[in-house]
C-alpha cells in the first residue's frame, strides 16, 4: 500500500499529512492529527459518533475517504469551542443535561451546530431530523432536543433560563452541573481509544465461529513469523489461572479444549499495527471438530442434551417458598395462569470495549472503560499471578455500559499481551465483537399461575422462570434471584412459590443489563393484574392500589416493610396520567 | 486493505482516462456511503483504484431543461441536495421525500442519486421514485453516450446495466409533473432513520385537463422482486378510468397481486403483500388529493 501526502484543512489550519491511500478521514484525524473528539463507534457509517463537518454539512468521517478531505474545510469538536470560548451548542448541552456518558456528544453537538448555522429557528421536527444520524444510548433524546432549542435561542441573541443554582448548603434538592460535561462537550474527555503510549502495540483475538466444539490444535506458527506480529498467545501461556467469573469461576480467557459460544477467544495476537493485527489472526491454523450445540434452556434441561459443562446444563435453581401455596389457591376466587417469553436485549453502548494495558516498574497498569474496575483488578491479577498490589486498573470515560462493561472484554487480553512484549498494548473491539462477544439481557420464558379473592386481592403465587444463561455465568445467578424476589413485582402476597432456573447453553451468555433481572418480570405481572381487575370489575389503578405494598406488608422473602415505601403514593401520583382524559386511570 | 488507489476526477474527460489508463481495474466510486462499507469489510483485491467522480461539476445539480419540458438532475447530486431542491419538489415530489428519507442526514450530505440507482438495490430510496417518475439515466462511456430507461437499467439485486469500470452515469432526465400530475411516497420502516425500507411504493399521475380521468399513471415498488418493480397491471387498470375511490381499490388489489415480496428481517413476505395494496392506495389517493380533487 502506497502512502501519499495529502494537505487536510482543519478547523482553519492547512495539516499535511502522510497517509496510506485507502485511510478515512476518521483515522487521519484521530491517528495523524491527534483529533480525538471524533469517535469510532461502529466504524460503517451506522452511529454517527464519528460525525464532523465538511464544507459545513455534517458526514461520517469513518467512511469519508481522507484523500476525499482534500480541499475542504473540515471542522472537528475542537473547532467550534474550548473551555474558554465555548459555543452556544456545548454549553446548553452542560445547562440541560444533555451529556451523560459523552461518547455520542462530539457528533451530537456537530450535526446541531450544522443545523442552527442553516436554520436559526427550528422547530422540534427538524431538531430531531437533524440528530436523527447521531446515536445516544444514555439520553433518550429529550434533553439533546432541549439543549439544541435553547442553544438556537442563545444564538439568537435571547436570554435562556439557566437551571443551575449556586449552591448554597450542599447540593441535595438542586440541578448541579456534571463535573465531567465540559471535556465531553469539547471533545477533551479520554476515552480509551483516545489515548496513546509511545512504543505501543495493537492487539486482536481469533473467535471461535462454532457454538460447540473441541479444540484439537491451535497453530499460532504462521502469526509469529509474520512480519510485525510480537506476540501469538493461546490458553497455555497464561501465566496463572486461566478461570474468570464474579460468581462462578467457569470462563477460560483462551479456550483450551471446548467452545462454548460463537466468537468465544481462542488466541490472542498483539502487533505494530491494527492491520497486522488482522494479517497475523489469518495465520492462525485452529483444528476443530464440531459437537452438537443445545440454544433453548428447556431443551438443554433434559437428561439427554448435550451437556454444555461437564457439572451439568442447570447452573442455578432459586427457589422462594413463603405461606403455603396450596392454601393460597384454595382461597382464590379467580385463578389466571399464562406464559411469557422474553427476549436477549443488547446493551449496543456506542463506545465499543477497549483497554490500554502497560508494566510500568513491574505492576501492570490497565486503562479501560468499565464498570467493575476491583473485580477486573482481582482477576487480571489472578491471570497474571500477580500479587493484586501489582494491578491497577485505571478507569478512563465509559462510553456507556448499561451492565455489560462491568464484565471482563478487552482488559484481560491487553494485559497479558503487554505482560508477554514489554510494551504498552492496546486493544479495542470492533462493533461486530462487541455485538457477538458482550454479554446480554437473559431472555427468559416464565410461566405464572395467579390467584385473587373476588375483591381483586392477590392470595397465591406460582412463578417458574427458565433463563436462557448462555455459555457462562457471568452475573447470571444474581440476576436470577433479583428476578425470582421480584417475580410479583410491588405486590404483596400471602402464598407464593418461586422455581427459578438459569441453564447453561450454546447461545451468548446472560449478564447484568439495566434493571438486572427485573424488567423481565414486570410486563408479566403488570399483565396478569390487569387481567384480575377486568375479572373483579376494577379499574387498572384500583386493583393495584388494593394489592400494593404498603408499611407492614411483607414481600415475597418474607421481609416486613416499616417505612419507606412509595408504591401507593408513585400510583397516587401518576394515575389519571397514563390516560388522559379517561377515567381508565382514575382512583 | 479497503482499495489500492484513491483518484478524485475533476472532470469526465479526466475519468475517463483514469478508467482507460486502469484498464477495468478502476471502479466509479461517488459517495461511497455503501462501497466504502463494503470494502472497509472485505477488503480489495490488489491494485483496485477507486474513481471519485462525486466532485465533477457538470454532475451535480438540478435544472429545468428542454424549455421546461424535462427536469435534468446531475448524477453526483446529494440525496440532502435533492431533499431541500426546489424544483424537484414541485416537479418530482417522490424524489424529494425518498431523497429525505434515505440513511441519515450525514449519509445524505455525501450519497449521491447516482451511486443509489448504480448500487442497483431493489428498494432504494431514490431509485423507486425515480422509476415512478419515469427516469431514464445518461450513460457515457469513453466511446459512446445513450439514455437508458429506468426499468431496463436493472438486472439483478446489485447488478445493473451499467459497468462501473468503463461506464459512467452522468445525468438523469424526467418529465416535470404538469398542472394535472403529483407524484409522491409511501415508506414502510421499523425506524425513521438508519433504515432501508420494509415496504417502499412511489406513484405518479397525471390527470386529464378537468381532472375527471387517470391519463398516466406508474407505480414503482421495491423490494418485491429481484430489481425495483413496475406494477404495471394497477397502472395500465388506471389509464382512462375515472378518478374514484373504486379505481384506486382496484389498482391496489391488482399491485398486491402481481408483486412477489419475500421474508427477510425487515418483513415477512406476506405482510408485505398486504402491504402492497395498502401503501399503493395511499400513493395515488396522496397525488390524487394534492391536485384538488376529493374522491
Amino acid at each position: 500500500m502506497s502512502m501519499r501526502s495529502i494537505s487536510l484543512n482543519v478547523n482553519g489550519v492547512v495539516k499535511d499529512i502522510s497517509v496510506s491511500e485507502d485511510t478515512v478521514l476518521l483515522d487521519a484525524l484521530r491517528d495523524h492529527l491527534g483529533l480525538t473528539g471524533a469517535k469510532r463507534g461502529c466504524g460503517k457509517g451506522e452511529c454517527g459518533a464519528c460525525t464532523v463537518l465538511v464544507d459545513n454539512l455534517p458526514v461520517m468521517s469513518c467512511i469519508y475517504p481522507a484523500i476525499k478531505a482534500e480541499g475542504r474545510s473540515i471542522v472537528t469538536i475542537e473547532g467550534i469551542g474550548d473551555d474558554r470560548t465555548i459555543h452556544p451548542v456545548q454549553k446548553q448541552f452542560i445547562e440541560k443535561g444533555a451529556v451523560q456518558c459523552g461518547f455520542c456528544t462530539p457528533g451530537l453537538i456537530l450535526s446541531s451546530k450544522a443545523l442552527l448555522d442553516r436554520k436559526p429557528h427550528p422547530d422540534e421536527r427538524e431538531i430531531r431530523v437533524a440528530i436523527s444520524g447521531n446515536l445516544c444510548r444514555c439520553t433518550g433524546y429529550t434533553k439533546v432536543v432541549e439543549a439544541i432549542g435553547a442553544a438556537a435561542s442563545e444564538l439568537r441573541g435571547q436570554v435562556v433560563s439557566s437551571y443551575r443554582r449556586e449552591p448554597k448548603t450542599g447540593s441535595i434538592g438542586r440541578s448541579i452541573t456534571r463535573v465531567d460535561s465540559l471535556p465531553k462537550v469539547t471533545g477533551k474527555a479520554v476515552f480509551t481509544d483516545d489515548m496513546s503510549l509511545p512504543n505501543m502495540l495493537f492487539a486482536g483475538v481469533l473467535r471461535s465461529p462454532y457454538p460447540s466444539a473441541r479444540i484439537n490444535s491451535i497453530d499460532c506458527s504462521g502469526a509469529l513469523s509474520h512480519p510485525g506480529v510480537r506476540a501469538a498467545l493461546t490458553a497455555k501461556d497464561i501465566p496463572g489461572s486461566n478461570r474468570f467469573g464474579i460468581i462462578v469461576k467457569d470462563q477460560p480467557y483462551l479456550v483450551e479444549e471446548r467452545v462454548r459460544f460463537v466468537g468465544e477467544p481462542l488466541a490472542v495476537v498483539a502487533a505494530e499495527t491494527r492491520e497486522l493485527v488482522k494479517e497475523g489472526l489469518n495465520k492462525i491454523r485452529v483444528d476443530y471438530t464440531e459437537l452438537p450445540a443445545v440454544f433453548v434452556p428447556e431443551e438443554a434441561m433434559k437428561p439427554n442434551a448435550p451437556r454444555v459443562h461437564d457439572t451439568g446444563n442447570i447452573l442455578h435453581h432459586r427457589k422462594i417458598r413463603k405461606g403455603n401455596i396450596e392454601e393460597g389457591f384454595a382461597k382464590a376466587d379467580i385463578i389466571i395462569e399464562k406464559t411469557f417469553t422474553s427476549q436477549t436485549v443488547e446493551h449496543a453502548y456506542i463506545e465499543p470495549e477497549a483497554a490500554l494495558a502497560h508494566m510500568d516498574h513491574g505492576q501492570m497498569i490497565v486503562y479501560c472503560c468499565s464498570q467493575a474496575p476491583h473485580y477486573y483488578r482481582n482477576e487480571i491479577a489472578s491471570m497474571l499471578a500477580f500479587p493484586i498490589n501489582k494491578v491497577r486498573i485505571v478507569r478512563l470515560a465509559t462510553g456507556g455500559g448499561f451492565g455489560a462493561k462491568i464484565e471482563l472484554t478487552a482488559q484481560p487480553y491487553a494485559a497479558l499481551c503487554s505482560y508477554f512484549t514489554g510494551r504498552p498494548v492496546k486493544y479495542v473491539f470492533t462493533r461486530e465483537e462487541s455485538v457477538i462477544t458482550s454479554t446480554k439481557r437473559h431472555a427468559f420464558n416464565l410461566h405464572y399461575k395467579l390467584g385473587a379473592t373476588k375483591e381483586g386481592k392477590l392470595t397465591a403465587a406460582r412463578v417458574t422462570i427458565i433463563s436462557n444463561g448462555g455459555a457462562y455465568a457471568s452475573y447470571g445467578p444474581a440476576v436470577l434471584t433479583r428476578s425470582a424476589t421480584m417475580a410479583i413485582g410491588p405486590y404483596e402476597c400471602p402464598h407464593v412459590h418461586v422455581d427459578a432456573y438459569e441453564v447453561y447453553t450454546n447461545y451468548p451468555i446472560g449478564g447484568a443489563m439495566r434493571g438486572f433481572g427485573a424488567p423481565q418480570m414486570a410486563p408479566c405481572h403488570e399483565a396478569i393484574m390487569d387481567e384480575i381487575g377486568r375479572r373483579c370489575g376494577l379499574s387498572p389503578i384500583e386493583v393495584r392500589r388494593r394489592n400494593l405494598l404498603r408499611p407492614g406488608s411483607s414481600t415475597t422473602t418474607n421481609q416486613v416493610l416499616e417505612h419507606g415505601i412509595g408504591a401507593l403514593e408513585t400510583l397516587k401520583q401518576t394515575s389519571g396520567r397514563a390516560w388522559p382524559g379517561s377515567d381508565r386511570g382514575a382512583i | 486493505m479497503r482499495w489500492e488507489t484513491y483518484k478524485v476526477a475533476r472532470s469526465l474527460e479526466e475519468a475517463f482516462g483514469c478508467l482507460e489508463q486502469f484498464q477495468g481495474k478502476a471502479r466509479v466510486i461517488a459517495g461511497g456511503t455503501d462501497l466504502v462499507v463494503q470494502l472497509s469489510e472485505r477488503g480489495a483485491d490488489s491494485g483496485m483504484v477507486l474513481l471519485d467522480i462525486s466532485s465533477i461539476s457538470d454532475m451535480r445539480g438540478v435544472k429545468i431543461a428542454d424549455g421546461g419540458k424535462e427536469i435534468m438532475v446531475g448524477a453526483a447530486t446529494t440525496m440532502a441536495e435533492l431533499a431541500q431542491s426546489e424544483i424537484i419538489a414541485k416537479y418530482g415530489r417522490a424524489l424529494a421525500l425518498g431523497a429525505s428519507c434515505m440513511g441519515a442526514p450525514q449519509i445524505r450530505n455525501v450519497a449521491t442519486i447516482g451511486g443509489n440507482v448504480v448500487n442497483a438495490q431493489p428498494a432504494a430510496d431514490g431509485t423507486i421514485p425515480l422509476l415512478a417518475l419515469g427516469a431514464e439515466a445518461r450513460v457515457v462511456s469513453a466511446k459512446a453516450e445513450k439514455w437508458i430507461a429506468l426499468e431496463e437499467l436493472f438486472l439483478d439485486v446489485g447488478r445493473s446495466l451499467v459497468n462501473p469500470s468503463e461506464e459512467i452515469i452522468t445525468h438523469f432526465r424526467f418529465k416535470p409533473s404538469a398542472e394535472t400530475g403529483s407524484s409522491s411516497l409511501q415508506r414502510l420502516a421499523k425506524r425513521k432513520a438508519f433504515t432501508l425500507p420494509t415496504l417502499l411504493v412511489a406513484a405518479m399521475v397525471r390527470l386529464d385537463g378537468g381532472k375527471q380521468f387517470f391519463e398516466e399513471v406508474r407505480i414503482a415498488v421495491g423490494p418485491v422482486a429481484r430489481t425495483p418493480w413496475l406494477a404495471r397491471e394497477a397502472a395500465d387498470g388506471l389509464r382512462g378510468s375515472p378518478v374514484s375511490q373504486e379505481a384506486i381499490e382496484k389498482a391496489g388489489a391488482a399491485a398486491k397481486l402481481a408483486a412477489h415480496p419475500r421474508d427477510s428481517l425487515r418483513g415477512g413476505a406476506e405482510y408485505r403483500k398486504e402491504m402492497v395494496e395498502v401503501l399503493t392506495k395511499r400513493a395515488i389517493l396522496e397525488c390524487v388529493t394534492s391536485l384538488g380533487v376529493n374522491v
